[in-house]
């Protein structure tokens, strides 16, 4: 548990702890040093029993224990059969999945979140918090490397925090609260808060914080990536490929931690069938993006290692609501009382998901324990059309980003239960530039699907997407109580109070059927070869650290 | 051969069509049946017509009745062809895709004869300056492989079935224009021209009443051919993901769902396809026995 | 002949600037914000405008047609707005691999299809000529997707031969660069076939009635020399522009190939930008594809009208 304002003894190895695919913690370091490191569980991250396993894996961990099979080997290349194409390489201003995976091997951020959604220091030895919780000081290591050689000091922390305030970077936002950034000595970093904001320390172990060097933090946009990670950037041919090579001056290598591998080549292959196929084939020794139809194929094989990573990303339908037909809350009642999620969550997933009610990942506190999503009942619907008086039902547009077979395939069978029930809707496959421009930005749509990754601090989900200032609102509801509710909430540490109050929010979302019609949970499915040795997975549930990994061919 | 409006005497016209004509449309009929080629395209064809017309009533099932628990069933008695991934029949989903594929290569080869027979015999006639011009036009519009052009103008356009007929009217416009214009120049110095200018005759008049007819041979064999160019354009954009949209039944769309799936459920794939197959196979029979019969010389683009 | 190139050519100039315009107000219409593409859901309107600004996209369209016009003519085509990379460079890279493709493509075409034609139309209307004539009716008749797809079914999946597709460069690794190029050249190469084919056929079949070849055979010459000698040498004829047409078709088809076998040539880089908003690179793909469009429709025009007695030697088209 947490305490304020003291130094607190770190927890230690978590891998067992969840039940699910875990990472080894860097803490060995820290511990041996003596200097107790604070598990900074200052009510940001999820709660303390962090196991997210969920119920609703297809295939759990079949396979062969990893761990226990031999000694780690040093070298070899991976050949990684990748899904969706890295994009931007700048960590401060791209948010996708695809280029997380690899950055997130490079560049290394102050504190690091642990397989229990715990924070504990990273490029920082120990840190502390004041007893207003507004002073956060930051002890660095030294001798620690950018991949250029230079020495990592607070400066280039500093250079880092200071880019990212006073640009225009996806953590911008956070740093409304932030009076003052400094670095009194080479190796000391401060944060002064005006006031105290749990969600600041989360977002520091995020990507969208990633330490740079100063030189490169005064770029508008980084594209030769530079960190301090275990891998370091080679090349890249755009939607083809990336290769990264490990960096040998590591901090953080240990013959029992890695880096292992000596390179790591990604091939970009959007198809999921053709990226099966491939592996299949013996083309790569990993694959992640499994589609969940292949997932018996895979697990009938007996070669491949299936992982499963409950949960990735909460995928939802999105209703305007400033917009007809969905304005009105009765005709937005209609729709969910129209849709039977668990068939669709079926049909998209073959049963390797869990449908939802709660914006909150699965096995948090956040999670409302007795709300769940409605069932299908004709007769209700009937009533709230006649309630939006649309008693012959109505129609709307559906737009659905088409890369996403699992959104494509799930309307298809929302619009068939829809229909059924006097509700027409037109699905139209959109790319995902369009629906950046059309659904997100412009607002110009009735109905659409979207996902989010599944983070473990739950002010992404109640706050990013529902809160009219959050970064990610677009579905346009706005509810008062809600809102005070959730901005409560994050002024909050103590998790009970919290939990208590994220509870309430989502009784208020549900009854007003908020823009977000949550519909499932869907894990991360990855498929790998006999001599690809380790863990697979990080704690975020969507990235993948190949820091502790290795060949054995 | 040249056509004259029959005149009698008193310079009226006799009817509406006139012996030579009617003789013609006889001889043109005789040689048709005996042409294997074209008969058997036709039949193709006329199928088709018919079980795109008749779908609804012919398909046992709605083209997105779904049903988990029977998806990607083998094909049976209940399900002829099959169920996909998402259960539903794929036999009356083939069956109503004969719409959309017949939609979209009569709409969009209707509009792209009607403009491009028009821009292409008015170009053939009147030579010169207007000649070169809309023919560096047509030229460079051709200058763009066919999918890739029909992809710019989708996108442009937006992904509905419409649009699609659009943009491949728009593509095949310039492939009509060309060989419209090829007819009238022959026609052009053909001695009912000449003695309809000495008439006194206006040049739309002549255009349209008298040299518009006899380019329609060639005219027509070309537009059969593209057809099966516009249904084969058709199920590449949907395979891409730019043309009919889900649940649509698009054979192209259903190729590309099946693909996901050729190893554990081929019939999703084999099915659509073979439906592509016959269709095009019919009508380049029917614009090959076309092109026989009315003048194997004729000229027509590939 | 001379004459009738220089018109051509001259003709070529136009459809050119035609193809530039073309290609510019079609990019220009696109809906969808390349700077959104960039920036990420997460920018600001002013964000935004500012990269709106700097990458020049709210200057007068004539004015951006023009700049792009003299760049063209000095090489330039501009950077790509997502890549950051210059669009000639992205397209330099690519280019090769689709022309390699094609060219593959249409090379195995032709080694089937010249013997094919041939053969059926010795056999005139028995039955290898018509067993030729369907086999190559429905080889025209599916889309070049499919075929492709069902090549990696049968020789990727089932019987593992062949990779599922992607690219190695052949300076890198020949054999594996080989390999990957068989499945997909050989679908395209079975698509054009048909073509080929017919037209090899059809030929022959003129060739052979006429009447030189019926005083050879008369003279008591074998069937085979008369054929091979003969009639190969002057049916050959308009075959040879057949087959660059269809070159020119095999290089049209690569965009849907392409994303079916990974092949990361100009094809899938004209999809990813279109998909993109990416302008500059855009409309320097489509240009860059219809020139060699048209460069190959051109040769093969030259080489129809080389053949064609009335134009060559004089007199108009």
């Amino acid at each position: 548990m947490q305490e304020n304002g003291k130094e607190v003894e770190s927890t230690m190895d978590s891998s067992s702890r969840t039940g699910r695919v875990g990472r080894r913690t860097f803490l060995g370091t820290a511990a041996a040093t003596g200097a107790a490191a604070l598990a900074g569980c200052s009510g940001s991250s999820g709660g303390d029993s962090g196991s997210s396993d969920g119920s609703g894996d297809g295939g759990g961990d079949s396979g062969t224990d990893t761990e226990s099979s031999g000694n780690p080997k040093q070298g070899g290349t991976l050949n990684w059969g990748g899904a969706v194409p890295v994009q931007g390489l700048d960590p401060h201003i791209d948010t996708s999945a695809a280029s997380k995976r690899v950055l997130e091997n490079i560049y290394e951020e102050v504190v690091a979140l642990q397989d229990d959604y715990s924070i504990e220091p990273h490029l920082a030895k120990s840190f502390e918090q004041s007893e207003d919780n507004t002073l956060l000081t930051f002890e660095l290591r030294e001798g620690v490397t950018f991949h250029n050689g230079k020495e990592m000091t607070s400066e280039d922390v500093l250079a880092t925090y200071e880019r990212v305030q006073n640009g225009d970077y996806l953590a911008t936002g956070f740093f409304d609260r932030v009076e003052e950034l400094r670095a009194p000595d080479d190796y000391t970093f401060e944060i002064q808060l005006t006031e105290p904001f749990a969600p600041f320390l989360a977002k520091m172990a995020t990507a969208e914080l990633s330490v740079m060097p100063a030189e490169n933090a005064q770029k508008d946009m980084v594209e030769e990536p530079i960190g301090t990670g275990p891998y370091k950037f080679e090349e890249r041919e755009i939607e083809t490929s990336f290769t990264m090579v490990r960096n040998e001056d590591y901090w953080g290598a240990s013959d029992e931690d890695g880096p292992f591998i000596d390179t790591i080549v990604k091939s970009e292959i959007p198809d999921s069938s053709v990226r099966l196929q491939s592996f299949q084939a013996g083309e790569y020794d990993f694959i992640n993006g499994v589609a969940p139809k292949d997932v018996a194929t895979v697990e009938q094989n007996p070669e491949a290692r299936f992982e499963s990573q409950f949960p990735k990303s909460l995928v939802y339908l999105g209703l305007n609501c400033d917009r007809e037909p969905f304005d009105n809350k009765d005709a937005r009642l209609a729709l969910d009382y129209a849709i039977d999620k668990e068939r669709v969550a079926e049909a998209a997933l073959y049963g390797t998901g869990q449908t939802t009610a709660s914006p909150a990942a699965p096995g948090s506190p956040w999670v409302h324990p007795d709300l769940g999503p409605r069932e299908r009942d004709l007769d209700k619907v009937q009533e709230h059309l006649d309630a939006a008086g649309m008693s012959d039902g109505y129609s709307a547009t559906f737009k659905i980003p088409q890369s996403y077979p699992t959104q494509v395939q799930a309307a298809e069978v929302i619009a068939d239960d829809a229909a059924e029930a006097g509700i027409d809707l037109e699905i139209q496959q959109i790319t995902w530039n369009s629906w950046l421009s059309d659904v997100f930005t412009d607002q110009n749509f009735q109905a659409t699907t979207s996902s989010y990754l599944a983070l473990w601090y739950p002010d992404v989900s109640f706050y990013k997407f529902l809160h009219p200032d959050g970064a990610f609102f677009f579905t346009n509801w706005v509810n008062e109580d809600y809102n005070e509710l959730v901005e409560e909430a994050r002024t909050l540490y103590d998790d009970d109070a919290r939990a208590d109050l994220y509870h309430q929010a989502t009784e208020v979302l549900h009854e007003e059927r908020a823009g977000h019609l949550f519909l499932w949970w869907q894990p991360s499915l990855y498929a790998a070869a006999p001599p690809y040795k380790g863990d697979i997975g990080a704690p975020d549930g969507s990235t993948l650290q190949f820091s502790d990994n290795w060949l054995d061919r | 051969m040249a056509v004259e409006q029959h005149r009698d005497e008193t310079g009226e016209d006799d009817g509406f069509l006139s012996e030579s004509q009617k003789e013609r449309i006889d001889n043109f009929a005789r040689k048709f049946r005996s042409n294997t080629k074209a008969m058997v395209g036709l039949i193709i064809v006329v199928s088709l017509i018919v079980v795109a017309v008749f779908a609804p009533f012919i398909a046992p099932y709605g083209m997105n009745e779904t049903s988990i628990e029977d998806r990607t069933q083998a094909p049976s008695v209940e399900h002829p062809f099959g169920t996909d991934d998402l259960g539903r029949d794929i036999f009356s989903r083939v069956v109503l895709g004969s719409r959309i594929s017949l939609y979209v290569g009569f709409g969009a080869i209707s509009g792209a004869l009607l403009v491009g027979a028009v821009v292409g015999v008015i170009s053939g006639y009147a030579g010169g300056l207007t000649d070169e011009i809309i023919m560096r036009v047509m030229d460079a519009a051709m200058a763009f492989p066919p999918v890739l052009l029909a992809l710019t103008l989708l996108v442009v356009l937006g992904p509905e079935l419409v649009n699609v007929v659009i943009a491949l009217a728009f593509v095949y416009t310039p492939y009509i224009a060309r060989v419209s214009r090829s007819a009238a120049l022959a026609e052009r110095n053909e001695a009912y021209v000449e003695s309809a200018v000495a008439r006194g005759e206006t040049d739309t008049r002549i255009v349209f009443s008298e040299v518009f007819p006899n380019c329609m041979a060639p005219i027509l064999v070309q537009g059969s051919l593209n057809i099966s160019f516009a249904i084969l354009a058709e199920a590449s954009l949907s395979f891409l993901g730019l043309g009919a949209q889900p649940p649509r039944p698009s054979w192209g769309l259903m190729i590309n769902t099946g693909r996901g799936f050729m190893e554990t459920a081929p019939w999703m794939l084999l099915f659509p396809a073979l439906a592509i197959g016959i269709a095009v196979v019919g009508f380049n029979m029917l614009g090959d026995g076309l092109r026989d019969v009315l003048d194997p010389k004729v000229e027509a683009i590939e | 002949m001379y004459n009738y190139v220089l018109r051509r050519v001259g003709f070529m100039a136009v459809t050119l600037f035609l193809v530039t315009l073309i290609a510019f107000a079609v990019t220009n219409i696109l809906p969808g914000d390349v700077a959104l593409v960039i920036l990420g859901p997460n920018a600001t309107e002013e964000s935004i405008a500012t990269l709106q600004a700097q990458l020049g996209l709210n200057r007068p369209l004539y004015i951006q047609y023009l700049d792009w016009v003299f760049g063209l003519l000095r090489g330039d085509m501009g950077e790509s707005l997502r890549f950051s990379e210059p669009v000639a460079a992205l397209i330099a890279e690519r280019l090769p691999r689709s022309l390699l493709l094609a060219v593959t493509a249409t090379l195995i075409a032709v080694a089937l299809s010249i013997p094919l034609g041939v053969y059926a139309a010795i056999n005139q209307n028995e039955a290898p000529d018509v067993t030729a004539s369907m086999f190559a009716f429905i080889g025209i008749s599916m889309p070049i997707f499919l075929w492709g797809l069902v090549f990696i079914l049968v020789f990727a999946v089932w019987f593992n031969i062949f990779p599922t597709g992607g690219y190695t460069s052949p300076t890198e690794n020949l054999v594996a660069s080989l390999r990957q190029l068989v499945l997909p050249a050989s679908a395209m190469g079975f698509a054009l076939t048909a073509y080929i084919m017919r037209m090899t056929r059809s030929s022959m079949l003129e060739v052979l009635s006429a009447e030189y070849i019926k005083l050879a055979r008369a003279k008591g010459m074998s069937q085979r020399v008369v054929v091979l000698r003969h009639a190969l040498k002057n049916a050959v004829i308009p075959v040879i522009t057949v087959i660059a047409f269809q070159f020119s078709y095999a290089f049209g088809g690569v965009v849907v190939l392409e994303e079916v076998f990974f092949w990361p040539g100009i094809g899938r880089l004209t999809l990813t930008a279109i998909q993109s908003r990416d302008i500059p690179l855009i409309q320097g793909c489509i240009i860059v594809v219809a020139l060699i469009y048209m460069i190959s429709n051109f040769a093969a025009d030259l080489l129809y009208a080389y053949f064609d007695p009335r134009i060559r030697y004089g007199g108009d088209e």
